[in-house]
């Protein structure tokens, strides 16, 4: 509600201004009070089923859920008295009598929040010994979901998700008491292109991840801030790598997963499916060394190389999925030179209405503000860029990040970094510049494209080092003139 | 000439097997003292007896050991001095007389390799020749702390010269003689109505308390062993390995088994256990137990060597038993007390000798 | 000459020993007594006992139906602070446990022996109570016991 009407509340002490209807939860969040949530999560409505978030109310008989109350004026929250712990311990004990106790086995162990919330408010030996409850386990949901109804909490996020953000609704709450359970709707399976946000929105390890389960334990992986490369749309990811020998130390594998990072302007908290799963070109299939009409060849028989194409014409297919700063320096070393500059794109695909774009480059539009364009020419030698094209040219000179077919025909093939493994900065379709950073070395002999540059320019004896940080600047003058801010 | 070459080899494997199992008793002694058992493991035939072949193996081991030589050393003097050091310690032995003389036909051919008539001047100067062998490995080495090992031998072993030189002086008042086997003779008399025989150690026993000491001063082991320094500077075969540090090693015990040897011809009455005469045994208490010259060779023999081997524990004994000593104190002990006192020692016995004159 | 005297009783202490050890060890020897007198310890045929707790070689244990107890949890390898411990996990499709390591490997070579990763092992499946002390291989790579090595000891 925007430009609604503002109300003073104080929570544990602290006095914050919110907006009128905001969320009790919220509310003490800006205050800076963390109140324990497992069925809330602020993508999705309250339904304030969990019970873990109650707050004593000044003036109120009983605790009220926090995520399900809106503030009002003068409003007096407690939220750590000596009661509510209690409530709290409670609430996890009666979780934990039906949760089984297999974290060594489950993937959330380190990322769960009942792990957490166990360690920081109960700390108490169990008291049920009966029997656990039997129920489905391993249940394949579709795509890459795999649900454990014993380490389900219900609290059914992933049904609301589902029925309010993806409108599926393939999803549904079974049975009841003790035995009920997340399950299926009749002929239903998950297919939608959102179903990886399901296992993020799990608090517990009842939905896991069949790409990544069993792979990696959390607490190895390192996490780079990153940008989804796959459309236009620019969203915010973490890339969870592990590159350490001791612990990764049978697999060639360096990233595990992709998970999204919270931006309200670009992604808020999802991800598609896509750009969730197709990391695996970062590690798979890559070219390592630089090749010479398929022949593998060290970089400084690619400079001597290079040098053929001095005094010829040249075209240079520049990519969309090159960052800002690689595409002024090749827009500035082709100037120097006098080569003809064009643009290379993915083609476009699906859309939703959700988070998916059409355009499915993360840089067209920083592609157009240097003024680049589509288009070709017939001139005898050709740089492309990430895409093999199809064109009339002599020479053919590629700078590719993964192997492809009909590479050996190809005059000369030079690897390139995938976004993984450099840095710089991406506009997405609304024109933000989105900076992506490194999360890994480059794999083999490969070198990011504003280093591949400088080999050019080395080759034809001109002085023009690649600095990011100088391109950088660059770039934002272009873009001021072309926004006109 | 044929003889003296039998006799060589003989006396001198005989030494060598000695010595072998010197270094055996060596191993075995320091354990017992120490409440441990000693090498126990060499096998023949799955036989152990208790280390019985323990020095053999060792020699095997020390023969097969890589002999690195350093490519800093003085390549002619490293090589020559385990030579100088083992052939300079083991030659003395020869001139003790294992046994008496034996006539065959018209010749007198003494059981000794050397059976020289000027025996003890033979052996000190060949004593004092081995200490080349110690200085030449310090020196040749190239290696600071094998030249200060090398130094510290010298200047030991010439002060102790004296005081082993001095000491014996006394004794060749009482026995005037310099040829060894007949200083053995002299030692088989008896005095005190016939009952006690005239050995050194009861005619001169501060002689042989002194020649004692300076002897295994000269030896270079434990309570000595400066020169060596286990723990300090490891001393003057520092860069010697394999075989060559093994004649090092060897000549170490030569020595001692030529300490054990001489103080045995010298004090404890030689080849000659008590009452034993060249035609046999004659008791003071008036029995006789007659024997051919051949079995009073053998009985005389084998005498020495028991008397050898108890000097030789006893040395053993007195190596496991006290901490070296500090160099100031290692030349005070030579200068100050054994020099001064193996001339008390001369002037004393000279005095008495003249008075019974 | 007191200090004469000190050095003949110092010999005399160690004539003592040395004669004392020579009777006792003589007649154990021989087979007549039973009292070694000495302290050694003959190695590869005499062994001193082991106390319980001590830590020595690793060993995976396995359930009853045969399978590793060990479900990959990676919590020794975490624990490890000479971080010796290597895990592969994977998918056990047939048991109700669903995880099971592909390849567990130990550096004995770098191991500290400190005894953390049983301490962290939350299904029992690791345990140093082998009191095996030999370890010594000619070749670093055959110090890396898997999981054959781990349960065959």
């Amino acid at each position: 509600m925007p430009g609604g009407k503002r109300v003073k509340i104080i929570v544990d002490g602290r006095e914050v201004e919110v907006e009128q209807g905001t969320l009790l939860i919220k509310a003490a969040e800006e205050a800076g009070v963390y109140i324990p949530r497992l069925c809330y999560h602020e993508g999705l409505r309250p339904d304030g089923n969990c019970r873990m978030c109650l707050v004593e109310v000044e003036g109120l008989r009983k605790p009220v859920p926090a995520c399900m109350t809106p503030v009002r004026d003068g409003m007096v929250v407690k939220t750590n008295t000596p009661a509510l712990k209690e409530h709290r311990r409670k609430v996890l004990e009666f979780i934990l009598t039906t949760h089984p106790m297999d974290c060594p086995i489950c993937d959330q162990a380190g990322e769960c929040v009942l792990q957490d919330y166990y360690f920081q408010y109960d700390l108490e030996d169990r008291r049920y010994f009966e029997d656990r409850e039997r129920k489905p386990k391993k249940v394949h949901w579709g795509k890459n979901l795999i649900y454990d109804a014993e380490r389900c909490i219900l609290c059914r996020r992933c049904v609301r998700f589902l029925d309010h953000v993806t409108k599926t609704g393939e999803l549904g709450v079974f049975e009841r008491g003790i035995q009920s359970y997340i399950g299926l709707f009749d002929g239903k399976k998950i297919e939608n292109n959102y179903s990886g946000n399901l296992v993020d929105l799990c608090p517990v390890g009842a939905i896991t991840d069949l790409d990544f389960r069993f792979k990696m334990r959390v607490w190895f992986l390192d996490r780079t801030p990153s940008v989804c490369p796959l459309c236009a749309r620019g969203c915010n990811i973490e890339i969870h790598t592990n590159t350490d020998p001791l612990t990764n130390r049978f697999s060639s594998q360096r990233v595990f997963r992709i998970k999204p990072r919270k931006n309200m302007d670009v992604n808020r908290w999802w991800i598609c499916d896509e750009g969730r799963y197709s990391y695996k070109f970062i590690d798979q299939n890559r070219i390592t060394r630089p090749l010479i009409k398929g022949k593998e060849a060290s970089w400084d028989a690619v400079s001597r190389k290079l040098r053929e194409i001095i005094g010829r014409e040249v075209r240079v297919y520049l990519s969309a999925w090159m960052s800002n700063e690689e595409l002024i320096y090749w827009k500035k070393l082709g100037e120097l030179l006098q080569w003809k500059l064009s643009l290379l794109r993915r083609p476009d695909g699906d859309q939703d209405d959700l988070l998916r774009v059409a355009d499915k480059n993360p840089n067209t539009t920083g592609a157009r503000i240097l003024g680049l364009e589509e288009g070709g020419g017939n001139e005898e030698v050709a740089v492309v860029f990430h895409f093999p094209s199809p064109g009339e040219h002599k020479m053919k000179i590629g700078i590719f990040t993964n192997a492809f077919e009909g590479m050996e025909d190809w005059d000369m093939v030079l690897p390139a970094a995938t976004f993984a493994e450099k840095e710089g900065h991406w506009t997405n379709f609304q024109g933000r510049v989105q900076k992506f950073q490194q999360a890994l070395e480059p794999l083999g002999e490969s070198l990011e494209e504003g280093k591949i540059g400088e080999k050019f320019a080395e080759a034809f004896g001109i002085e023009f080092p690649w600095k990011r940080e100088e391109m950088e600047k660059e770039f934002l003058k272009e873009m001021k003139k072309w926004s006109g801010r | 000439m044929v003889w003296a070459i039998v006799k060589a080899v003989v006396v001198f494997s005989w030494a060598l097997v000695t010595v072998l199992y010197i270094t055996l008793l060596e191993r075995k002694e320091s354990a017992l003292i120490q409440d441990r058992i000693g090498a126990n493991r060499a096998e023949v035939l799955g036989l152990r007896l208790n280390g019985f072949f323990q020095p053999f193996a060792d020699a095997l081991k020390m023969f097969f050991k890589e002999d690195y030589i350093p490519p800093f050393v003085d390549r002619p003097f490293y090589m020559l001095a385990p030579l100088f050091a083992l052939v300079f310690a083991l030659v003395p032995v020869g001139a003790i007389p294992l046994a008496d003389s034996v006539k065959i036909g018209e010749r007198v051919v003494s059981l000794s390799v050397i059976g020289s008539n000027v025996g003890v001047v033979l052996v000190l100067s060949l004593l004092s020749l081995g200490i080349y062998g110690v200085i030449l490995g310090g020196y040749g080495s190239r290696n600071k702390y094998g030249l200060v090992g090398g130094m510290r031998a010298t200047a030991q072993v010439i002060s102790y010269e004296v005081a082993l030189g001095l000491s014996l002086i006394g004794v060749l008042l009482v026995f005037p003689s310099l040829d060894l086997n007949e200083i053995v003779h002299m030692q088989n008399r008896y005095i005190l109505g016939g009952w006690v025989p005239r050995w050194g150690i009861f005619l001169q026993p501060l002689a042989a308390v002194l020649f004692l000491i300076a002897g295994m001063a000269e030896n270079k082991r434990v309570p000595f062993d400066l020169p060596e320094g286990e723990s300090e500077i490891i001393g003057y075969f520092l860069e010697y390995s394999g075989m060559k540090f093994g004649m090092f090693f060897v000549a170490d015990f030569v020595e001692v088994l030529l300490l054990a040897a001489l103080f045995t011809t010298f004090f404890l009455g030689g080849y000659n256990p008590p009452y034993l005469f060249p035609d046999g045994f004659h008791f003071p208490w008036g029995g006789s137990w007659l024997l051919s010259p051949v079995w009073v060779r053998v009985v005389q023999f084998i005498t020495f060597n028991i008397k050898l081997w108890i000097m030789v524990w006893f040395l053993l004994l007195v190596r496991w038993t006290y901490p070296r000593y500090r160099y100031d104190q290692l030349m005070d002990l030579g200068w100050k007390n054994l020099v001064p006192l193996s001339i008390v020692n001369i002037i004393i016995t000279a005095g008495i000798m003249a008075v019974i004159k | 000459m007191r200090l004469f005297w000190e050095a003949v009783k110092g010999l005399r202490v160690t004539a003592r020993h040395l004669l004392r050890n020579l009777w006792k060890f003589s007649l154990y020897y021989v087979g007549l007594s039973k009292d070694k007198g000495v302290v050694t310890l003959e190695y590869p045929e005499e062994r001193r006992e082991t106390f319980p707790r001590v830590r020595l070689r690793h060993r995976l244990l396995r359930r009853e139906d045969g399978r590793l107890r060990c479900v990959a949890c990676f919590l020794c390898a975490t624990a490890c602070p000479a971080r010796c411990i290597y895990i592969e996990a994977e998918e056990d499709p047939d048991h109700p446990l669903e995880k099971k390591p592909r390849q567990f490997v130990i550096d004995l070579g770098k191991c500290a022996y400190c005894g953390f990763c049983v301490e962290a092992c939350p299904e029992d499946a690791l345990r140093m109570d082998l009191h095996i002390p030999e370890l010594a291989e000619y070749n670093r790579d055959d110090l890396l016991y898997d999981i054959e090595k781990l349960t065959k000891p």
